[in-house]
């Protein structure tokens, strides 16, 4: 516990501006991301969940520098991305990786699968026309593909493996950390969960970090350790797998879980507390709790004052005025 | 996608030129396009040889005579002679050479400045995405023909000016459509995996962008080579192209253009010859563009 965290985002923000015609006065921000801070251990997987639009892929763009954060500080591994040279950052790169949602835009149609996987080899290493091609068939084996897909285009295959390509394309340079944005949502059922067990079988055999993205909890709950529930742009509660399902302390968190259907009949004793109404407009947010139009709970101080995320529990952050406890659930 | 795919997908990798053969005898339309395209080359280029008269040779008894199938004409002037009794098919044979070249190389011009505009502009945006988009709202104000009018007549009449002015003033039409590729292109993810691998911009834009987009520009340009010709007859015809002794086929035809109630043949054997080439490009063009598409190769 006491080792120092493989990821450390402090305070990240990022807006984009929203302003139609140019001759407006008054400019209107979208903030995607809004003060997101969070830390990540070396080998740890953190899932983060919420709505479609909440601003979870933002954030994972964020980190790997795919989009320049308005404000806030990424340090990994104690060193600022954003403060360092372009030509270090683009070295430094080669660490971090991400894994797309939809696996027919995340691979050139022109290229085949071979200079795909070869091509962060390509960028980083240089390494001799045969040690390149073994490389690329131990990836391929790595990930599951048959070896006799080398010379082939990525249309030639189904979403699962293309999947897979992406995936061999991202851990190629063994990177530390990899950004899963929502690796699994694009794909079939039956898809997924073969997927999703590769991922955490790469995860333990190359002792890989995570930060899994994605808009349900069932896939988060399968590969995470930590999970991150996100509403609007920001974290509202962060804690352990185990305490989220059990004890979640958020309303939104517990509108989540009870979203998620029960196969056995016999077993859905509990009254559903389903989520009503939809994500407010983000570029009007509302005042105090961004959650309190659609909270249950909510009294009157949580339209007023936003609330603090602070840690409520030991390792349990949480954004909320009016925290459940044990005593509101069973 | 297709089962029989997956079946010989095993195969290995075949020199890319007798791959390109294979797929080329395999579509009709491009083996007739490589026909025309590689006849017309020859004759262009073997014209001394293959030309029965001297083109510029005046014959003022046999003016306006008929082409041998007609009443009146002979075996001599397989296709007829003209106003000053020169002989259309010799003509024609030397005027593919002028023709071929000036269309072609202006093409290859316009299509090089153009796509690397579009390519560079689309990508990186900013401000020399706005001064190249603004020059190129400002080359489209202008005439086409009034601006190819003007630099020649600042530069001077002649065949490689010809090609560079007609080059110039045609880039802009490449650069937007293929800018307006990039710019849907930039945003996929596969340009995303790439920046984020940290491969190079110049990679990105070569290796990502410009095999993804040079099929639309194929489908310009190969379409575009028959107005070039047609406007180098244009600017011909107002003496500011090809200088006479030369001949092309722009300027046979609107050379007989007077004559087209009274002596048809004088400017429909070079327009015949203008479309024939024209096709066989546009055919060599298509076949060109789908063999770049993987997913059309079967």
């Amino acid at each position: 516990m006491s080792q120092n965290p493989l990821l450390e985002v402090r305070g990240l923000k990022k807006s984009f501006d929203v302003t139609k015609g140019f001759l407006k006065k008054e400019k209107h921000y979208l903030y995607a991301v809004n003060d997101v801070s969070f830390t990540l251990k070396k080998g740890e997987v953190l899932g983060i969940v919420g709505e479609s639009g909440c601003g979870k892929s933002t954030l994972g763009n964020l980190i790997v520098h795919l989009h320049e954060p308005t404000a806030g500080e990424i340090l990994f591994e104690g060193i600022s991305l954003l403060d360092l040279p372009a030509e270090q950052l683009r070295r430094r790169r080669a660490d971090i990786q991400i894994i797309f949602q939809d696996p027919f835009s995340s691979l050139n149609p022109r290229k085949r699968v071979f200079d795909i996987i070869a091509e962060p080899l390509r960028t980083h290493l240089a390494l001799s026309k045969a040690e390149l091609k073994q490389d690329v068939l131990h990836l391929m084996e790595l990930v599951g593909l048959n070896r006799s897909y080398l010379y082939r285009y990525p249309h030639e295959f189904s979403g699962g493996q293309r999947q897979r390509v992406g995936i061999a394309r991202a851990i190629a340079l063994r990177p530390k950390l990899i950004i899963c944005d929502e690796p699994v949502s694009a794909l079939d059922v039956s898809i997924q969960s073969q997927i999703l067990n590769l991922l955490k079988k790469l995860q333990k055999e190359l002792q890989l970090t995570y930060l899994f993205i994605a808009h349900g909890l069932p896939a988060v709950k399968h590969v995470s350790d930590r999970i991150a529930v996100m509403y609007l742009g920001k974290i509202v509660e962060l804690t352990t797998k185990e305490k989220l399902f059990m004890n979640p302390m958020h309303p939104y968190t517990e509108g989540l879980l009870s979203a998620i259907p029960i196969p056995d009949p016999t077993e859905r004793k509990e009254q559903r507390k389903l989520l009503e109404g939809d994500i407010p407009d983000p570029v009007n947010p509302p005042a105090g709790c961004k959650f309190h139009p659609r909270c249950p709970y909510k009294t009157e101080i949580c339209s007023r004052i936003e609330p603090e995320f602070t840690e409520k529990e030991v390792g349990h952050f949480v954004a909320c005025h009016h925290p459940l406890g044990k005593e509101n659930k069973e | 996608m297709s089962r029989s795919l997956s079946m010989h997908g095993t195969a290995k990798k075949n020199s890319k030129m007798k791959r390109w053969m294979k797929l080329l005898f395999r579509s009709k339309t491009g083996t007739v396009g490589l026909f025309i395209v590689v006849s017309i080359v020859l004759v262009a280029i073997l014209a001394p040889w293959l030309a029965p008269h001297e083109p510029q040779t005046i014959d003022p008894v046999n003016t306006h005579k008929p082409p041998m199938w007609m009443e009146g004409g002979d075996r001599s002037n397989i296709l007829g002679t003209d106003n000053l009794g020169r002989d259309i098919l010799s003509r024609i044979i030397y005027g593919s050479q002028v023709s071929l070249l000036v269309g072609i190389s202006s093409v290859v011009l316009a299509g090089v400045i153009g796509v690397l505009v579009g390519l560079f502009t689309g990508y990186f945006g900013g401000f020399l995405d706005t001064f190249f988009m603004r020059l190129a709202d400002s080359f489209l104000a202008i005439p086409n023909i009034l601006l190819a009018l003007v630099m020649l007549g600042v530069f001077g009449p002649g065949l490689l000016t010809l090609i560079l002015v007609l080059g110039v003033t045609n880039w802009v039409q490449y650069a937007r459509i293929i800018r307006s590729e990039v710019l849907s292109i930039k945003e996929r993810d596969f340009i995303r995996a790439a920046k984020s691998i940290g491969v190079k911009h110049r990679h990105i834009i070569f290796s990502h962008l410009y095999p993804n987009v040079i099929s639309s520009f194929i489908v310009v340009a190969t379409l575009s080579v028959a107005s070039t010709i047609i406007l180098e007859s244009s600017l011909s015809f107002l003496g500011l192209g090809i200088q006479p002794p030369q001949v092309s086929w722009g300027t046979i035809l609107s050379d007989g253009r007077d004559y087209l109630a009274t002596s048809w043949w004088l400017a429909t054997f070079p327009g015949l010859a203008i479309t024939i080439s024209v096709l066989g490009i546009i055919f060599l063009g298509d076949w060109l563009r789908d063999i770049l598409d993987p997913r059309t190769v079967k």
